[in-house]
C-alpha cells in the first residue's frame, strides 16, 4: 500500500518521463535535409546513332524544353524516420511529362485540383459542359510521393519528375 | 491521431504550395520565373514532425512553412514569327492609287514583340506566287499599313494608318497591307494590260514590344550568335535598321536570353534572300492588272421612209435610219465607268430630233424633242436626252453632218454609267437621210 506522498512522486515521475519522451521526439525537427534542383535535359546524338541525355543547369530555357526536377531527402538525425510524404505542385509555365515521376520505394499519386490525390488513371476532369474526362498529364497540378521505407540515420533517397516548358 | 495530424500538416503544406502556382500558372511568357518548391512531412518514432520545405542546392533542413526557398529559373525569349500573304492577288487598274495587298503577321514566340515593316518590289521575272505571269512592272510609293480593326478585311486609308506593329502579343496575329501606286506602263514602257503582274514582298523586322517604329527599336542580335541583316526604308521609308553584330552569350538562369528561331522567308530587308533565324520574315504577294476591256459597235437599220412607211423601209432621201451604238465590257474585265461619247454624222445625215418610233406615223418614241436614248442593258435603265444645247448631258451641234455629244455619266448617273464585266450599254438615235 503506497502512501499519498509516494503516489504524488510517482505521478510526477510519469509526467516528467512523458515530457522527456515528447521533447525527445520533437527535438528531431530539422531531421531531414530536403533539396529540390532543376536541370534542363539536353539530347545529343553520337555518330553511331547513340542518343545521350544530359542534364545541365537551366540557363537557356525555351518553350518545349524538358526540365528534370531532382528532389533529395536525407536523414541528418540519429533516429529513424518514417511516413515520409513529399508534395510538389507543378511549376508555373510547365506541363508534367507523362510517366516521368519516379522514386525508389514510393507510391506516386497526382492531383488535378490540389486537394484530392489518386493514381494517374483514376483522375478525372470536367469540361465546361460538365462532362467528365480522364485527366491528361497536362491537367496535373501536383504530385505526391509516399516513401514506403524507413529512412535510417544517414540515409538519403530521391524522387524525380520532368516537365515541359510552355 | 497521427494520421489526422499529418493530413492536417499536409493540407497546410499544400495550401501554401498551391497559392504559389495559382498565382503564376496562367500563361507562359518570356521573362517569367519558373518557380517550384516541394514540401515534405514525416514522422520520428510515432510523432509527426513539422513539415520541411525544399531548398535549392544542398537543400533546407529548417522546419516550417516559409523556411525553404524556391527552385527558380528564368524562361528565356524564343523569337518565332511569320509573314504570310493573303489568299489572292490584288487586282488593280493602271494608274490606281493606294492599291493594297494583304498579309498576316503572326507572333509564334513566347513573348510580346513589336515589328518594323517594309514593302518591296521584286525584279522583273519574279514568279507570281499565285501562278500568274512573271513580274513585269514595278509599283511606286510602296508603303505598309497595319489593320486597326475598325473595318477588318481590307485596307481603309482613313483608318489603317500605323506603319509598324507596336506590340503583338504571343500567339496573336495582325493583318498588314502593302499599299502602292500602280503605274500606267510596265518596265519596258509598254501600256499595262490585263494579267500583267508586279510581285511584292512584305518584310517584318523584329522589334521591342511597345515599339514606336524607330530603327533603334529593332532587335538585331540574339544571344545565340544570330543577327538581323537590317535594311533601309522601314516604317514607310523613315527608318534604316543597322545589321546586327553576332554575339554568343553564356546561359544564365537569372537572365532572359533571346534566341531567334524565325523561319526562311522570301526576301529580307536588304533585298537578299531571307534566311532563317535572322529576326526578319517575309512573303511574296502580287498585284495583277485587271483593266476594262470595252468594245464599241455601231449598227444601222432603215426605220421608216416616206413611201414604204414602216414596211420594208429603204434609205432614200427623207427616210429615217436608226443607229445603235453598243458599248460592252468583256467578261472578266475590270469595271468601266463610262464618261462621254461623241459621234460625227455624215454630211448626208441629220439628227431626228424626236427619235421617231418607226411606226407608220413615226411618232416620237418618248417625248417631242427627246432625241437620244441611252440604256444600261443589264440594269434595265433607260433615259432620254435632247439635242438642244442645254444641261441634260446631250448636245447636237450643227445641221446635217453635225456632231452628237453624249455625257453618259451625266445622263445615267454613276451607277448606271458603270459597266461591270460582261455588261453593256446602248446609245440609240435616228438620222434623217438628206
Amino acid at each position: 500500500m503506497k502512501t499519498q506522498k509516494q503516489k504524488t512522486l510517482f505521478t510526477i515521475l510519469i509526467f516528467a518521463f512523458s515530457v522527456f519522451v515528447t521533447m525527445n521526439a520533437y527535438a528531431e525537427d530539422g531531421a531531414i535535409r530536403f533539396s529540390n534542383n532543376a536541370f534542363k535535359q539536353v539530347i545529343s546524338k553520337a555518330a553511331d546513332g547513340t542518343v545521350q541525355y544530359d542534364y545541365i543547369e537551366p540557363g537557356l530555357v525555351l518553350p518545349d524544353d524538358v526540365i528534370l526536377y531532382e528532389i533529395v531527402f536525407e536523414n541528418i538525425s540519429d533516429q529513424e524516420i518514417s511516413n515520409i510524404v513529399i508534395n510538389n505542385p507543378i511549376a508555373n509555365n510547365s506541363i508534367y511529362r507523362d510517366s516521368s515521376a519516379a522514386g525508389d520505394s514510393t507510391d506516386v499519386t497526382f492531383s488535378v485540383d490540389g486537394e484530392s490525390f489518386a493514381v494517374a488513371g483514376a483522375l478525372t476532369v470536367k469540361d465546361s459542359s460538365g462532362k467528365s474526362w480522364q485527366a491528361k498529364p497536362e491537367d496535373y497540378k501536383a504530385i505526391r510521393w509516399l516513401y514506403k521505407n524507413v529512412l535510417k540515420p544517414g540515409e538519403k533517397s530521391k524522387v524525380t519528375y520532368k516537365t515541359s516548358i510552355k | 491521431m497521427k494520421t489526422s495530424k499529418r493530413n492536417k500538416l499536409l493540407s497546410l503544406a499544400l495550401a501554401g504550395s498551391f497559392s504559389l502556382f495559382g498565382a503564376t500558372n496562367a500563361l507562359a511568357a518570356a521573362g517569367d520565373t519558373v518557380s517550384n518548391r516541394a514540401t515534405l512531412s514525416y514522422d520520428v518514432g510515432t510523432v509527426n514532425q513539422t513539415v520541411i520545405e525544399s531548398g535549392t542546392g544542398a537543400g533546407n533542413s529548417a522546419p516550417g512553412i516559409g523556411a525553404g526557398n524556391d527552385t527558380d529559373f528564368l524562361e528565356d525569349r524564343l523569337i518565332n514569327f511569320d509573314v504570310v500573304r493573303g489568299g489572292s492577288t490584288g487586282t488593280v487598274t493602271p494608274g490606281g492609287l493606294l492599291q493594297s495587298v494583304q498579309y498576316t503577321v503572326t507572333n509564334n514566340g513566347n513573348g510580346a514583340q513589336g515589328f518594323l515593316l517594309k514593302g518591296l518590289n521584286n525584279v522583273d521575272g519574279t514568279a507570281d506566287p499565285f501562278g500568274g505571269t512573271n513580274d513585269e512592272f514595278d509599283a511606286s510609293a510602296v508603303q505598309t499599313f497595319v489593320e486597326d480593326g475598325t473595318t477588318p478585311g481590307s485596307f481603309q486609308s482613313g483608318e489603317d494608318t500605323a506603319a509598324f506593329v507596336a506590340t503583338l502579343a504571343a500567339g496573336a496575329s495582325v493583318d498588314v497591307y502593302v499599299v502602292s501606286t500602280i503605274p500606267l506602263v510596265d518596265s519596258g514602257a509598254n501600256p499595262l494590260v490585263s494579267t500583267n503582274v508586279a510581285v511584292m514582298s512584305l518584310v517584318a523586322q523584329l522589334a521591342i514590344p511597345g515599339s514606336t517604329g524607330i530603327a533603334a527599336d529593332a532587335i538585331i542580335a540574339d544571344d545565340n550568335g544570330n543577327t538581323s541583316p537590317g535594311g533601309t526604308g522601314f516604317t514607310n521609308g523613315a527608318e534604316n535598321v543597322a545589321a546586327g553584330v553576332a554575339a554568343t552569350n553564356a546561359d544564365d538562369p537569372t537572365t532572359e536570353e533571346v534566341v531567334f528561331n524565325d523561319g526562311v522567308g522570301t526576301q529580307e530587308g536588304t533585298g537578299a534572300a531571307d534566311v532563317a533565324q535572322n529576326a526578319q520574315h517575309s512573303d511574296d504577294s502580287s498585284y495583277t492588272i485587271q483593266s476594262a476591256e470595252l468594245t464599241v459597235t455601231k449598227a444601222s437599220a432603215a426605220l421608216w421612209d416616206p413611201i414604204n412607211l414602216a414596211t420594208s423601209p429603204k434609205s432614200i432621201p427623207g427616210s429615217f435610219v436608226r443607229y445603235t451604238i453598243t458599248i460592252a465590257n468583256a467578261v472578266g474585265a475590270a469595271d468601266a465607268d463610262l464618261t462621254t461619247l461623241q459621234d460625227v454624222l455624215a454630211a448626208e445625215l441629220d439628227l431626228d430630233a424626236d427619235f421617231g418610233d418607226g411606226t407608220a406615223a413615226n411618232n416620237p418614241t418618248s417625248a417631242v424633242g427627246a432625241s437620244i436614248q441611252i440604256t444600261h442593258v443589264d440594269n434595265a435603265v433607260t433615259n432620254f436626252c435632247t439635242a438642244a444645247a442645254d444641261a441634260d448631258g446631250c448636245d447636237y451641234t450643227g445641221g446635217a453632218g453635225g456632231t452628237i455629244d453624249v455625257d453618259i455619266n451625266d445622263i445615267m448617273g454613276a451607277v448606271d454609267a458603270q459597266l461591270s464585266a460582261g455588261e453593256s450599254l446602248t446609245i440609240t438615235f435616228n438620222v434623217i437621210v438628206q
